[in-house]
């Protein structure tokens, strides 16, 4: 059975992609603070656990993520540095002492904010450090590894339930498609990019934004 | 306020980076500074390691958020055959601040036909 490992697998976007995975066929090694194999990915001797439960890795989903939002001049040094570890650090980390087998995928959850959010320096800086990432470890570890990533946007979790119901009219308005994505919408890109299906993509950035970035 | 992405070799240093791109773009943002960043275009399209793509990339996703919060922040990316004449042409252009925000100006042409950085 080939193993997939999923981070931030306990809610949302994660838990959508584990599940898909598990459909497909896969192992799916569930990664969370809180539930499924539970790990800080910041956490230098919980990578080293992951690794060693996950054994040979077919596909490795960096989905574990934070926000911290404010605007630059309000912003703190903590904030900052929270987001680029756990978002950027952890997942090139654990990209890094992972061992793949022949033909093996990584996904990284970048976000649309990687071409620039108001109120998101700590956030999009983490998401272009994942897209850099991703096209670096593409070279390095082809043949063997395809390594891709996602850049979704408004998606429906927790956080996007907890705003303000004109604030989210509000996003939702400058989405062409009209609606936010569903986890599970997401987590079928992902499934397709760590498929055989794109067994000749390598390096790319794929935003699943709804037209939210051509919109004025 | 022009930020040269340092060369680095781990996630430490990439780190450290940020950190201080972080600090002095904040100073910049409030006393209402413009803003460039010279990048590598090698390490924009991840050819030289990926210490170096995740600095470079970071660094231009937050620039472009600067620019979305209305600084005059923007961007220049060279090669290595780029000339110093050039590059400080371009330097000395957008740190004048003047209109344009949130762009890349590519110093040289080994961009062309790889990715959109």
């Amino acid at each position: 059975m080939s193993r997939a490992v999923v981070t931030g697998a306990a809610r949302g976007i994660g838990a959508a992609v584990a599940d898909r995975l598990e459909r497909d066929g896969f192992d799916v090694l569930r990664v969370d603070l809180a539930g499924g194999f539970i790990a800080d990915v910041t956490n230098a001797e919980d990578r080293a656990r992951i690794v060693a439960e996950a054994g040979t890795v077919d596909v490795l989903v960096n989905n574990a993520g934070i926000t911290r939002d404010a605007r630059i001049v309000k912003m703190t040094e903590e904030q900052f540095l929270a987001v680029i570890r756990v978002n950027l650090g952890a997942a090139y980390e654990l990209s890094r002492a992972c061992n793949y087998g022949d033909g093996a995928s990584i996904v990284s959850l970048a976000s649309r904010a990687y071409l620039g959010n108001f109120g998101q320096f700590n956030y999009s800086a983490s998401k272009g450090g994942l897209v850099g990432m991703t096209r670096a470890l593409a070279l390095e570890l082809a043949p063997r590894v395809r390594v891709n990533a996602i850049a979704p946007s408004l998606t429906a979790s927790e956080m996007t339930r907890a705003m303000p119901e004109k604030v989210l009219e509000k996003m939702i308005a400058s989405i062409p498609l009209g609606r936010q994505a569903e986890p599970e919408e997401i987590a079928e890109t992902i499934a397709a990019l760590a498929s055989p299906a794109a067994a000749y993509v390598t390096g790319q950035v794929l935003v699943a934004c709804g037209g939210r970035s051509l919109a004025p | 306020m022009i930020f040269t992405a340092p060369e680095v070799q781990d996630f430490a240093g990439v780190e450290t980076a940020l950190t201080d791109a972080f600090r002095r773009s904040q100073a910049a943002a409030q006393a209402q500074e413009p803003m460039v960043f010279v990048l590598r275009n090698e390490h924009l399209l991840g050819q030289d390691g990926a210490p170096g793509a995740m600095l470079a990339n970071a660094l231009l996703s937050g620039m472009r958020t600067l620019a979305a919060e209305g600084h005059a922040a923007n961007a220049v990316a060279v090669g290595d055959e780029h000339s110093p004449e050039d590059l400080q042409h371009w330097i000395e252009v957008l740190s004048q601040g003047r209109g344009v925000m949130g762009e890349l100006v590519h110093v040289g042409a080994k961009h062309v036909g790889k990715i959109q950085a």
